[in-house]
């Protein structure tokens, strides 16, 4: 008996829609396109051409990509679907159901078949393959850490959150503050996956909180889900497999954002009013701040990194802070741990509680789109949040709207990098922080 | 709930999985399970669910370049199962079984063709909160939601 044999990958997924394709009248008719010039176009070429299929063009949105080629495709605009009589577009990317909607919108009336070629609503990464036997040792792993937590903690509630990031436990915890407080759920063990996601949770004030190793979070979270989140006295605050799923194609089909329905479905919240902590602890003072090579309201905090999501390259934050200082700006760059700070400006190390205070005597902030973007969210300075090109959100679970975050952060102006486009980035932000 | 229930629970559960897997491996030929075969566990009382299964069964297969569709529920549901040509039934004797199934397919197996119609949360059923709440019909949740079918036009 082997369970391997269950699972299939994408790209089988894609040669089954195309084999499937190409076996109706209309693949030998109709003009084939496919829409995105992404990592998954040249698969889908070579695909393609083993089913005879011939490709017409690549469509991209990407205005700096037309013209390139991808497997002697070229990239052109998806307008030149205007030109078409009886056409198909092959759909792999995140944005699938924007896609659909901007091809049927060119198209209008006349002939037209999408074919979205893999399901991308899935978790894959979360459930590691492994064997049978691998995966009971891992029940009972989760089985003897949930019963060392109940030795310490054994009438509490037991919230868990399988996400490491700093941005989903701050999501999750003003939601769960909410939550906690309507349910009145004073007496709640918060179980996370890290130690930074303790110091989020701090923040709020909300009960004790225990940092787990990941893996180890993995084996608690199947366990329970074996048992049941009533049963054993958990609450999961990240809906996962059938509910995640479930969520997804409900948001897909209403058209609503995840971020919107998230706290309905898995906090039981309708109406609610967002408590956010205001962030003034420990905030240096004066001379401190002047230690560090910080002027009031005429210094940039910049923040380059992030964890989830791909970062921009050194050298965009070392042009940006040169053309900041040649503006008359002070430029530091927020580290933490081993990260080094942009070339030529000093690092501080800004703690989650005094960060508010911080930002707002520096005046400027400028983050590429991170979980610190959240916290800083209500820190009443110029603040200014980039966002990474949308292709680098192919295989991400979140999506690409999601990443906007008005309600947390409503001082935030966004400026969305287009790849190969870090010079208009660059002066994008430069503009937007003399206005 | 105390460690000694915890624990009782706990072997209960694991037995189910057994149970599911045994049932599973008994019923399906795995060699035969590839990219064009998906399973329904319906583990649900709810006959209208059953019916919207059926009617949405061949748009599923033809969305999804399925050749097997398999449905595993209970004997009395066969009947409305053998409606459709698209799905192969099998016929599970007790209801607690196809928890089982359910259980041991959404403990071990994630992937995007076992779909779980059930009446309960305890697998992430979305149905009851969303139909009370107004927010879709039972159609439209077993269409949009539990099987994520595209428009016709679309297929």
């Amino acid at each position: 008996m082997c369970e391997r044999q269950f699972f299939y990958s994408r790209e089988e997924e894609v040669e089954n829609n195309i084999s499937l394709y190409a076996q109706q009248p209309e693949s030998r008719i109709y003009s084939l396109f496919i829409f995105g010039g992404n990592r998954f176009a040249k698969m889908i070429i070579n695909k393609c051409n083993a089913y005879g299929l011939k490709v017409k063009a690549i469509l991209d949105n990407d205005t700096l990509k037309w013209g390139e080629e991808i497997e002697g495709i070229m990239i052109k605009s998806p307008n030149v679907l205007l030109d078409e009589q009886n056409m198909t577009v092959f759909i792999m990317s995140r944005f699938e159901d924007e896609m659909h909607k901007q091809v049927e919108e060119i198209v209008g009336d006349r002939d037209l078949i999408i074919c979205h070629l893999c399901d991308f609503d899935m978790e894959y990464k979360f459930w590691r393959e492994g064997s049978f036997e691998q995966e009971m040792v891992r029940l009972e792993e989760g089985r003897d850490l949930y019963l060392r937590l109940r030795k310490s903690y054994s009438n509490n509630l037991l919230a868990l959150i399988y996400s490491e990031s700093v941005g989903d436990n701050y999501m999750c915890a003003l939601y769960y503050q909410e939550y906690a407080r309507l349910s009145d759920n004073k007496e709640t063990i918060i179980v996370v996956p890290s130690n930074v996601a303790v110091k989020v949770w701090k923040l709020f004030n909300i009960g004790k909180v225990i940092a787990i190793s990941k893996i180890d979070m993995d084996n608690l979270l199947k366990f329970v889900m074996l048992i049941g989140e009533k049963e054993s006295g958990c609450f999961y605050m990240w809906p996962f497999y059938n509910r995640q799923r479930q969520i997804y194609n409900y948001t897909r089909v209403r058209h609503k954002a995840f971020s919107s329905v998230f706290p309905e479905y898995v906090f039981r919240l309708k109406n609610y009013t967002l408590d956010f902590p205001k962030l003034y602890d420990n905030v240096p003072s004066e001379t401190e701040m002047k230690d560090m090579g910080i002027v009031k309201d005429m210094t940039v905090v910049l923040s380059p990194y992030a964890n989830t999501l791909p970062e921009m390259r050194e050298i965009f934050w070392k042009r940006l802070s040169e053309r900041l200082k040649e503006k008359g700006y002070y430029v530091v760059t927020n580290i933490a741990g081993s990260q080094k700070p942009v070339d030529g400006t000093r690092g501080v190390y800004i703690p989650f509680e005094s960060i508010d205070g911080f930002l707002e005597y520096c005046g400027y902030f400028v983050s590429i789109r991170n979980g610190l973007c959240d916290i800083a969210g209500r820190a009443k300075c110029k603040q200014i949040v980039i966002f990474p090109p949308q292709e680098a959100f192919d295989y991400d679970e979140v999506a690409y709207d999601d990443l906007h975050i008005d309600d947390i952060a409503p001082f935030a102006e966004y400026v969305i990098h287009k790849k190969n486009g870090e010079m208009d980035t660059l002066k994008r932000v430069v503009e937007l922080l003399s206005r | 709930m105390m460690y000694t229930e915890i624990d009782q629970r706990y072997k209960k559960e694991k037995e189910k999985i057994l149970i599911g897997r045994g049932i599973f491996f008994e019923t399906i030929d795995i060699a035969q399970i590839n990219v064009q075969t998906a399973f329904i566990v319906f583990a649900s009382k709810d006959i209208r669910k059953a019916e919207l299964i059926v009617k949405y069964a061949e748009r599923l297969c033809k969305a999804n370049g399925l050749k097997v569709l398999y449905v595993f529920g209970l004997k009395k549901y066969r009947v409305i199962f053998e409606n459709s040509e698209k799905i192969e039934f099998i016929s599970i004797d007790i209801f607690d079984h196809l928890l089982a199934l359910a259980k041991y397919l959404s403990v071990y197996h994630n992937f995007s063709r076992i779909y779980l119609i059930t009446d309960n949360d305890e697998f992430g059923e979305l149905s009851k909160p969303l139909i009370r709440e107004g927010e879709m019909s039972l159609e439209e949740y077993i269409r949009d939601v539990a099987l994520r079918i595209p428009e016709e036009k679309f297929l």
